[in-house]
């Protein structure tokens, strides 16, 4: 489990909760000078898109990023990294099923 | 209407040739699952929890009249995605088979549906569903004799989620993820008003990512340096408590289900400085794999 401060609303966040289910950050709005709810800049919504064959093309949007504040070298959620992988092993076994075979 | 018969060719099946058909010994079909060289057993599964680990179990009737147990453990990603693991088998009569978890993993959040299913080159095909249904450690399911349940039929996982501490000035905002259902229960938390002299009017929003289709939204007036707890729930009274700081609003009486991409959010802070709590909220949840 490790905790994220998005870099574009400010907000602190745990990607797993306690039973281990998964959690996808998304940036609330806030109030700009004239009581107007706007979207901050460069908004935040880790929520994974997949094309019409389910693989995946990404987070909705990364935004400007996010701090690991437990562990610096981490850079995305444990969950999207895991499916991130899952995707390129997708590809690794297409690849060897397109293969010319002798 | 005309009656339209579609044929399927087993140009696709590349099998050695069968032996069932020539062992006396079996006498009869020993069941209906009869799996040629050329079938597999395919197993869907999504789960979001923990990366749940399957294990499928069978005995098999052999072309020999040799009954043997069979056994393949597969991981599952806890992405809440369709998972797909296709499982070969030798020719045989299928006598019953199962599928349980084998690790950690609550009931609600690992859903499985077992095929039998043959390869084309015209695509796939699953002929047979066999099960489908949650698992835990301690629920199983397979065929024959054991019920069939959807994704969405029944009670829901039960989550208590802590969401997004906002930064200062900005709004709650909690999505339903992705290949996930949501029945909203409760929400609590807290808001501390900067010293700005302004009326804060606590209000929620749940919409479909654009349109909002259901509001709550209160007649306290939150003043400059007040903290405040609320809690939106069905039992709400709308009556707030101002020597407590306590305000109890009403989420509605039926029941607000939200799918993949749905939120809810507050809409009410009036000064860059208020301050709102990370949200801790109760949602039934349902997977909905795409």
């Amino acid at each position: 489990m490790n905790t994220f401060r998005c870099l574009a609303c400010g907000g602190t966040y745990t990607d797993t909760d306690s039973a281990g289910s998964s959690y996808a950050h998304a940036c609330g709005q806030k109030m700009d000078a004239q009581g107007n709810a706007v979207e901050v800049d460069n908004r935040r919504d880790e929520n994974p898109v997949f094309n019409s064959s389910g693989r995946l093309v990404g987070m909705k949007s990364p935004g400007a990023g996010v701090v690991c504040l437990n562990d610096p070298k981490v850079t995305n959620p444990k969950w999207f990294t895991d499916l991130q992988k899952l995707d390129a092993k997708k590809d690794a076994a297409e690849n060897a099923l397109d293969a010319p075979s002798d | 209407m005309a009656m339209v018969s579609a044929f399927t060719t087993d140009a696709g099946a590349n099998s050695y040739g069968r032996e069932i058909a020539l062992q006396s010994k079996l006498g009869i079909s020993g069941s209906s699952q009869y799996i040629s060289p050329d079938d597999n057993v395919w197993v869907m599964t999504s789960c979001g929890q923990g990366g749940g680990t399957a294990t499928v179990d069978a005995r098999l009737l052999m072309p020999s009249g040799e009954v043997k147990p069979w056994q393949f453990s597969f991981v599952v990603p806890n992405q809440r995605i369709a998972f797909n693991t296709v499982i070969p088998l030798p020719e045989c009569f299928i006598l019953s088979i199962a599928v349980r978890s084998t690790a950690v993993c609550d009931f609600g959040q690992l859903y499985v549906t077992l095929y039998i299913a043959r390869y084309q080159n015209t695509g796939v095909f699953l002929p047979c569903l066999l099960a489908r249904g949650y698992l835990s450690q301690f629920c199983g399911l397979g065929w024959p004799n054991a019920p069939q349940r959807g994704t969405q039929e029944g009670r829901g996982f039960l989550r208590t989620i802590t969401g997004t501490a906002p930064g200062a000035g900005v709004e709650i905002n909690e999505t339903v993820p992705s290949g996930a259902m949501w029945k909203l229960h409760s929400v609590v938390f807290s808001v501390t008003a900067s010293a700005v002299v302004l009326n804060r009017y606590p209000k929620l929003v749940v919409d479909n990512g654009s349109s909002v289709f259901f509001f709550s939204s209160s007649a306290q007036a939150i003043t400059a340096s007040q903290t405040w707890n609320i809690c939106y729930s069905g039992f709400g009274s709308a009556i707030p408590n101002s020597t407590t700081f306590n305000l109890t609003q009403p989420l509605g009486a039926v029941e607000i289900l939200m799918f993949q991409g749905y939120r809810f959010r507050t809409l009410f802070l009036g000064d860059p400085g208020d301050q709102l709590t990370a949200p801790i909220y109760n949602v039934e949840e349902w997977l909905v794999p795409g």
